[in-house]
């Protein structure tokens, strides 16, 4: 295993412990704005890292490029996604307000 | 905001092309062939994006000092909210704070409202008025400093003077009670300003 090997490989699990991290987050929390927290923040870390730990595995810098925008749309929709769903909570007029 | 400065547009379209054609590149994996039809994309894709996006004013020094600020705040905002959610007594005491901007309406406040949901703590709930209504997981934190910061850090790409663009804030729609919810109930309804 090359030490680029092993720091992909670190990054990568790095990554896959704030995707559970966020699941755990969304089982844990009271309410839909909490849940919102854990998901957004701790999802776009663990893509993050683990686009981070591809980029190096990527056979062209055409491909780590994609990885890249990847992340960047992933993060434009995580944080977007967020806020209209909080949007909706703060004004309790969603269909399963009650 | 209309611009009638042409040199800004071409280097608008100029970047747009070559963003455009990166993306393209990108895409189709470098294929030659795929050019016959990208050239054509490139172009359309540049036109139509200055149409449904007016080039505003930006600073490459603004936004260059804005990204390793956001990498590292997102990294603390991911690991602040993991922590959090496995540890066993689950630290959290939300509240919803209402901050007022002092953005002007535009792509500044809407980039702003995005980038709020990915920094430690806090979630943009909604944008009205010239409030910014934020769900903060922990309410105890210095969250008001926090936010001033990254204002002044956005305005920075948009080239905004703040100081200026919170008078015509105020004269658009005065607001001077400083107006913060720390009731944290879970369901209550923000106030409207």
């Amino acid at each position: 295993m090359t030490i680029i090997e092993i720091l992909s490989l670190v990054l990568l699990g790095t990554g896959a412990f704030f995707f559970l991290a966020g699941s755990i987050g969304l089982m844990r929390m009271p309410d839909r704005f909490t849940r919102l927290h854990a998901l957004t923040k701790a999802d776009n870390v663990g893509l993050g890292l683990i686009v981070l730990g591809l980029m190096p595995l990527a056979p062209d810098v055409r491909d780590a490029l994609k990885l890249g925008l990847i992340w960047i749309l992933v993060a434009v929709a995580g944080a977007t996604g967020a806020h209209l769903i909080a949007k909706r909570a703060v004004r309790d007029d969603g269909e399963d307000s009650h | 905001m209309r611009l009638t400065d042409p040199s800004l547009r071409v280097r608008a379209l100029l970047l747009r092309l070559a963003l455009f054609a990166l993306l393209w590149w990108v895409l189709t994996e470098g294929r030659p062939d795929a050019w016959l039809i990208g050239g054509l994309v490139v172009f359309a894709a540049s036109g139509l994006s200055l149409i449904l996006s007016r080039p505003t004013p930006w600073s490459a020094i603004g936004l260059a000092r804005f990204l390793p600020f956001f990498l590292l705040r997102s990294w603390r905002g991911g690991l602040d909210v993991a922590w959090r959610a496995c540890w066993p007594s689950l630290p959290i005491a939300p509240v919803i704070m209402s901050y007022r901007l002092r953005l002007p309406p535009g792509r500044a406040r809407v980039f702003m409202t995005a980038v709020v949901s990915l920094l430690p703590g806090t979630l943009s709930a909604e944008l009205a008025r010239n409030r910014l209504h934020i769900h903060v997981l922990d309410g105890r934190a210095p969250i008001l400093n926090d936010l001033a910061d990254l204002e002044t850090r956005v305005a920075a790409i948009f080239r905004i003077d703040l100081a200026a663009a919170q008078r015509s804030n105020d004269l658009v729609s005065p607001d001077a009670v400083p107006c913060v919810d720390r009731s944290g109930r879970m369901r209550s309804r923000v106030q409207r300003s």
